[in-house]
C-alpha cells in the first residue's frame, strides 16, 4: 500500500498498476514503461503525445486515439473513442471511502436499496453509509433498536429518488449518525451496526 | 413584445430560453440558488438574481421568492421552463396576481391537465380513447389494492399530480394485498415529496407500449395546431432518455388520428399556450391502437426534436403566445428529415442509473453539420445533489432516420464530460443497437437490452491508450502543463510525434 497522501515526486517512476473503471466493470492495466502496458499478461506497444493541456494522442498500432485527461488528486478520469474512465493506481485505498471498487452491494430494480456495509465487520460492528451524495429525509431506528436483515433503516432522496438503506443482517444499532434533512456525502457513517456476529456481514 | 423576462429554472433549459430572447431582443434575468452560483445559466442571462437556499423548496420551487425576484428585477413576464413550477397553476396564479405574464396556459388549465385523474376525464369527454385503469376515490391502502384488483396486473401506480416518472410504481401480483400497500405507500411518499399531492390512480401496464406525443399549439380562442409527433420510447425509470421526430414506422392514417385526437382535446380544452399530448401505443401498422396518457402544460425537455424538423422555435411560439401577438403559429409545420436527442445525464447506467453528483473537471462538446447542444454546464460546473441530473441534450438533424442516427452517434464519441460518470457510453449502445437502428422499439427497451446497453465499447486498444495517457497525466500532475508540449491551443490539429523528443523515464 503506498502512502495516500503524499502524491509521487515528479520522477518517479511509472504508477505500475492502474485500475481503469468504465461501463460498470473494472480493468487492471500494468504500466510497463512510457511505451508499453500490459493487459492480461499481454504487452501492448504505445506511442503517447500531448496535443493541449489535457489530451494526449496515442498511438497502438494501427489505431490513433486522442484522450482527453483530468487529474483530480491520486485519481484521473479520462475518455476516449467515446468511453470514459474513473482511473486510480492499483493496490491503494481511496482515502474518500467512496464506493470505487465495482459497482458497490447495489441491488438493481424496486425500491433502490442501497446497502454499503463499511467498517471492521464481525463483531466489531458495520457502518452503514450513504451511498451517494444525499438528504436523509427520514431516520427508521433509534439507538438499542433491534434490526432484522433487510430492515430499512434511513431513508434518503437524491435528486427526487428515494433510496433505502436497510440492515445487511440482523444485529442491534449502536449509533445513530444522521439527522432528518441532513445532507450527506458518499462514505458519509448514517449508522453503526453491532451486535450478532454469527451471520457474515453483506459482501 | 415583452422588456425583461424572469426564467424560473436553471440548467440547460434556462440557457436554451436566454438563447431565443437574446433573437427577440427580451433581456433575460436568470434565478440561482446558492448552489448554483457559479452555474452557467447565471452566467449566460443579462442579469442574475440570488433566491436562497440550495434545496429548490427554498429557492427555485418557492413561488413567493420567485415573484418578489421578477418584481425586484422589474421583469414583465415569468418562463418557469419545464420540471419545477412548470406546471403549478399557484405559480401561474401568483404571477398574474402580480401583474406579471405567466409564460404558459392560463391558471385553469394547469390545474386541470395538471390533476392525471382530471385529465383523463377531459380525454373521454373529447372522445380520446385513456388507457384502461381506476381512479380510485377510496386512497387508503385498502382502496389502492382494491382499484389494482379491478384494473388487473401488471398495473402502474401514478401520482394523480405526478410527471416525469417520479413516484411511479410497478406492481405484477395482485394477491399479495401487504406488498400492494408498501408499493402505494412509497409512491405516495415519492408523489408527495415530489409534488405536494400523495393522491393515487391506477392503469392498466400495457404490453410493449410505444411512448408517441404529439406537440400542440392554441392561442386560448380555439386555433390549435399541431407539429407533429416526436416517438419517446427509449426510457430508463420511465424517464425518457432517446426521443426522435417523426416517429418511425407509422402508417399515414395512424399518425392522422393520433395528430387529430390531439388536436380535439386541446380545442376542447381552449388550450393556450404550446403543450404535448401523450399517448402510448400498441400494435403496428393501421391497427395500431393509441391511449391517452397525459397532457403537458409546457415546453417537453424532448422539443429540440420537433423544433429540427419544422424550423419552427418553440419557445418564440410561446413567448408569442402568452404576448397575445396574432402571428405565434409557425409558418412550417410539416416535418423534413429526420431528428434524434439524447439526454446527457450524470447518472451512472451500471447501478441502476443512479443520480450523480460532483464537480466537472473537463467537458468538450461535439459540433458539426446537424448537431445542436443545448447544455447547462461546462468545465468546472458543480453538478449539485439537490436537482434534476439532466446535463445536457444532444440534438442530431438528418436527412433520413439512419443519417440522423449515424450523426448522433459520431457526435456522442466526441463528448467528453470528466469528473462526473455519465450516460454517454450507453447512449451509444443505444444508437447502435440493431434493434434501435430498426426503429420503433417499445417503452421497455432499455429494461430487456439492458447487460448489452451498459457495457463498455472499449476495447484493448482504447484501454492501453487510456492507461498510457493517464500515467503520464497523474505523473504530472493536475495543473502542470505537459513537458514539451508545443504551444498550441486545445483542440488544434498537433503531429502526434511532436513532442515526443522531451519526454523521459
Amino acid at each position: 500500500m503506498g502512502d495516500p497522501t503524499t502524491p509521487p515526486a515528479p520522477a518517479a517512476a511509472t504508477p505500475g498498476e492502474l485500475l481503469l473503471r468504465g461501463g460498470g466493470s473494472t480493468r487492471r492495466v500494468r504500466v510497463v514503461s512510457d511505451t508499453v502496458v500490459e493487459i492480461d499478461g499481454r504487452r501492448v506497444a504505445v506511442q503517447v503525445s500531448p496535443a493541449g493541456e489535457s489530451e494526449f494522442v496515442v498511438t497502438v498500432g494501427e489505431a490513433r486515439h486522442a484522450v482527453h485527461v483530468a487529474v483530480d488528486g491520486e485519481r484521473a478520469w479520462a475518455a476516449a473513442a467515446g468511453e470514459s474512465f474513473e482511473i486510480e493506481p492499483a493496490g491503494r485505498v481511496p482515502a474518500h471511502a467512496a464506493p470505487v471498487a465495482g459497482p458497490a452491494s447495489a441491488t438493481s430494480h424496486g425500491p433502490a436499496s442501497q446497502t454499503d456495509a463499511a467498517g471492521a465487520g464481525g463483531a466489531a460492528g458495520t457502518r452503514l453509509s450513504a451511498p451517494m451524495p444525499a438528504t436523509v429525509t427520514a431516520v427508521l431506528v433509534g439507538p438499542g433498536d433491534e434490526v432484522s436483515a433487510g430492515d430499512p433503516v434511513v431513508r434518503l432522496e437524491a435528486m427526487k429518488m428515494e433510496l433505502v438503506v436497510s440492515a445487511p443482517r440482523a444485529g442491534r444499532i449502536a449509533a445513530v449518525h444522521c439527522r432528518h434533512g441532513d445532507l450527506v456525502q458518499p462514505g458519509r457513517p448514517l449508522v453503526a451496526l453491532e451486535g450478532p456476529s454469527s451471520r457474515e456481514p453483506a459482501p | 413584445m415583452f422588456q425583461r423576462l424572469l426564467i424560473a429554472n436553471r440548467g440547460e433549459i434556462a440557457v436554451r430560453i436566454v438563447r431565443t430572447c437574446e433573437t427577440l431582443g427580451i433581456a433575460t434575468v436568470a434565478v440561482h440558488s446558492e448552489a448554483d452560483r457559479n452555474a452557467r445559466h447565471v452566467v449566460e442571462a443579462d442579469a442574475a438574481i440570488a433566491i436562497g437556499e440550495a434545496p429548490a423548496s427554498r429557492s427555485y420551487l418557492s413561488i413567493d421568492r420567485l415573484i418578489d425576484a421578477a418584481r425586484a428585477v422589474g421583469a414583465d413576464a415569468v418562463h418557469p421552463g419545464y420540471g419545477f413550477l412548470s406546471e403549478n397553476a399557484a405559480f401561474a396564479a401568483a404571477c398574474t396576481d402580480a401583474g406579471l405574464t405567466f409564460v404558459g396556459p392560463s391558471a385553469e388549465v394547469i390545474a386541470r391537465f395538471g390533476s392525471k385523474i382530471e385529465a383523463r376525464r377531459a380525454a373521454r369527454e373529447a372522445g380520446v380513447p385513456t388507457v384502461p385503469g381506476v381512479e380510485p376515490a377510496d386512497q387508503s391502502p385498502a382502496g389502492i389494492v382494491a382499484a389494482v384488483r379491478r384494473t388487473g396486473v401488471p398495473a402502474l401506480l401514478k401520482p394523480s399530480a405526478g410527471g416525469g416518472g417520479k413516484g411511479m410504481r410497478i406492481v405484477r401480483e395482485a394477491d399479495d394485498d401487504a406488498a400492494v400497500a408498501a408499493e402505494a405507500a412509497a409512491a405516495r411518499r415519492e408523489a408527495e415529496a415530489a409534488f405536494g399531492d400523495g393522491t393515487l390512480y391506477v392503469e392498466r401496464r400495457l404490453e410493449r407500449p410505444r411512448h408517441v406525443e404529439v406537440q400542440v399549439a392554441g392561442d386560448g380562442e380555439g386555433r390549435v395546431v399541431h407539429l407533429g409527433e416526436r416517438d419517446c420510447s427509449v426510457q430508463r425509470r420511465h424517464q425518457k432518455v432517446v426521443e426522435e421526430a417523426p416517429a418511425p414506422d407509422l402508417t399515414e392514417s395512424t399518425r392522422e388520428r393520433l395528430t387529430a385526437a390531439a388536436v380535439d382535446l386541446a380545442e376542447a380544452a381552449r388550450y393556450d399556450s404550446v403543450g404535448t399530448v401523450e399517448f402510448l401505443v400498441e400494435g403496428a401498422g393501421d391497427d395500431a391502437r393509441f391511449y391517452f396518457l397525459e397532457l403537458n402544460t409546457r415546453l417537453q425537455v424532448e422539443h429540440p426534436v420537433t423544433e429540427l424538423v419544422t424550423g419552427a422555435d418553440l419557445v418564440a411560439v410561446q413567448l408569442r403566445i402568452a404576448a397575445g401577438r396574432r402571428d405565434w403559429a409557425p409558418a412550417r409545420r410539416e416535418p423534413r428529415g429526420h431528428a434524434i436527442e439524447c439526454r446527457v445525464c450524470a447518472e451512472d447506467p451500471a447501478t441502476d442509473f443512479r443520480p450523480q453528483a460532483g464537480r466537472i473537471l473537463a467537458c468538450r462538446e461535439p459540433a458539426g453539420p446537424g448537431v445542436r447542444v443545448d447544455s447547462g454546464v461546462g468545465p468546472g460546473s458543480e453538478v449539485p445533489v439537490h436537482y434534476d441530473p439532466l446535463l445536457a441534450k444532444l440534438a442530431v438533424w438528418g436527412e433520413t432516420r439512419d443519417a440522423a442516427r449515424r450523426r448522433a452517434l459520431s457526435a456522442l464519441r466526441r463528448y467528453v464530460v470528466l469528473g462526473v460518470r455519465t450516460n454517454l457510453s450507453l447512449l451509444q449502445r443505444v444508437l447502435e443497437h440493431p434493434r434501435f437502428a430498426r426503429g420503433a422499439v417499445g417503452v421497455g427497451f432499455v429494461d430487456e437490452e439492458r447487460a448489452a446497453l451498459v457495457a463498455s465499447g472499449a476495447d484493448e486498444s482504447v484501454l492501453a491508450a487510456v492507461a498510457a495517457s493517464a500515467a503520464r497525466a497523474l505523473r504530472q500532475g493536475p495543473h502542470s502543463p505537459p513537458p514539451g508540449a508545443p504551444a498550441v491551443a486545445a483542440g488544434a490539429e498537433v503531429d502526434p510525434w511532436v513532442g515526443l523528443p522531451d519526454w523521459r523515464l
